[in-house]
């Protein structure tokens, strides 16, 4: 059992503490994939405070079919779908309530420490969205090709489908900016 | 930038809120659920009395009168010559235009009204008599409608034994015409028709006839009827009312299974509130005749020991006694 599930479980029992150390260990991450379906930090960090919102008011079974990383983030890219569903229209937010907002270049930098990881984040905001999320499930946050289809909802074969074409179109667009990196 | 303690905090701020919220729209459902769901309640109770009202049986308003009930009943005729008091001598079948006209008495316990009819003299001699009448009872509405219909004249025959009298008491339509049954609407009548087989034959008028019959009826008789040489039956119409009968006849009801049986006439100044229908039964003749009328409570008197009863269609009121009624008992 990983450190996610204990903490939720412990959560479920009563430890408002525990909610607090899942803030901490998910927050980052899930609000960077969030990101991948929004163009905008803020709008992710939105996002990502509703998702653990419906964790603490609704507070769901986790059944343990799959690692809670994994469940917390289908959760995640759920609830965005349906609220951009809802939503149809781009939101104008009054700019008081992002003062205590983080910008992205904190959240990246807490997050993604390898100087690497940093420029290849950077040349992924062009991409498509699909391609975006792909990406950053396989490479920022180490998801198998089987956890990113379940998080995705889409078959496995899809997944590495969407991998192959994600990284063409990221060389195409790193050959563009004169990024020359091996391994891609 | 917010630490990771703030977001978590106004993550569940949000969320006591939220389930607050939660909570009390659950209260209000749960409350209104409760009352829609009484009021629901009581409007289906009142719609399916409502329904069920409109099967509820109403209450008999008197006899239906659907069978005829039929009793005979033997009236033995005095014979004696010392009752005799008229005897003319003519023959037939021939009627004669001087017939005589022969007094005709009848004693009755209970008669109102009796009226000599004409009477064809025919046989010479006489020694027996009998008495063949045909008494219709019509009662309609409110008062006693009495007719007498001396269409065919009594003939008295000779008959060495009491004749058999049938009578057919049978409910009547208020009009009279014998329609049947009266339903509910209140007005009962009653028709009586008491008949005797006569021979034929020489026949001699009759001095006197006593009939032992308890009825109230007004009797008018009518002598024997001579057409073209032919016999008409003689016949006597009776028309009484119900209210006649009631006040005539012993009557009881039944209130909750005690039995009142009928005493005197009361003042209405002592009738006090009303109570509810009750039947009525009158045993008239060996018959019970049913009628639907109101009870009501007497002022100062026990209900277990009597109550007062409205005659149909009328302002009297009759005392009904509680026969097994005892005042120890009931203090």
């Amino acid at each position: 059992m990983d450190n996610g599930a204990s903490s939720y479980r412990r959560f479920l029992d009563g430890d408002r503490n525990s909610f607090t150390e899942l803030v901490r260990e998910y927050w980052d991450g899930l609000t960077l994939y969030l990101f991948g379906f929004t163009n905008s930090i803020t709008e992710a960090e939105e996002f990502a405070e509703e998702v653990f919102l419906k964790l603490y008011a609704e507070r769901p079974p986790f059944s343990g079919k799959s690692s809670f990383k994994t469940w917390l983030y289908a959760i995640g890219r759920n609830t965005v779908l349906n609220m951009l569903r809802k939503r149809r229209k781009i939101r104008e937010a009054s700019l008081d309530g992002f003062y205590d907002v983080s910008d992205r270049e904190d959240i990246e930098r807490n997050h993604i420490h390898d100087e690497n990881k940093k420029l290849l984040y950077g040349a992924m905001e062009d991409l498509h969205s699909d391609y975006r999320q792909v990406l950053y499930l396989v490479y920022f946050e180490n998801f198998g090709v089987a956890e990113t289809a379940e998080i995705m909802h889409k078959s496995e074969r899809q997944v590495y489908n969407l991998l192959y074409r994600a990284k063409a179109a990221l060389k195409k667009t790193l050959e563009k900016e004169g990024f020359e990196y091996e391994e891609l | 930038m917010r630490s990771y303690e703030e977001i978590s905090n106004r993550i569940m701020e949000r969320g006591d809120k939220l389930i607050e919220s939660a909570k009390v729209r659950a209260a209000k459902i749960r409350h209104t659920s409760y009352a829609v769901s009484g009021m629901c309640a009581a409007a289906i109770a009142g719609i399916g009395v409502w329904h069920i009202a409109s099967y509820v049986k109403k209450p008999d308003d008197g006899f239906k009168g659907s069978g005829i009930v039929s009793a005979t009943e033997t009236i033995t005729e005095n014979t004696s010559s010392a009752e005799i008091t008229t005897a003319l001598t003519t023959t037939f079948p021939k009627a004669t235009a001087a017939a005589k006209t022969t007094k005709m008495t009848t004693d009755r316990k209970n008669s109102d009204t009796t009226s000599a009819v004409p009477a064809v003299t025919t046989a010479a001699v006489q020694t027996t008599s009998a008495k063949t009448s045909t008494v219709h009872v019509t009662t309609s509405g409110n008062n006693a409608n009495e007719t007498a219909i001396p269409e065919s004249p009594a003939k008295t025959t000779t008959a060495d034994d009491p004749t058999p009298v049938t009578t057919t008491v049978r409910p009547v339509s208020p009009d009279g015409n014998g329609n049947g049954n009266s339903g509910n609407s209140g007005e009962e009548s009653v028709r009586i028709t008491t008949s005797v087989h006569i021979e034929d034959g020489p026949t001699t008028t009759s001095a006197s006839i006593n009939e032992t019959s308890t009825e109230t009826i007004t009797t008018a008789k009518s002598g024997p009827q001579m057409g073209d040489g032919g016999y008409v039956p003689p016949t006597s119409t009776t028309t009484t009312s119900l209210q006649d009968v009631f006040r005539a006849n012993p009557s009881y009801i039944t209130l909750n299974e005690v039995r009142y049986e009928k005493q005197a006439e009361v003042s209405a100044e002592s009738i006090g509130s009303y109570l509810h229908r009750v039947d009525v039964h009158i045993m008239y003749i060996r018959e019970n005749i049913r009628s639907v009328m109101k009870a009501y409570l007497i002022e100062g008197v026990d209900e277990e020991e009597a109550v007062a009863v409205q005659l149909k269609d009328t302002d009297e009121y009759y005392l009904f006694r509680n026969t097994s009624y005892k005042k120890d008992e009931a203090e």
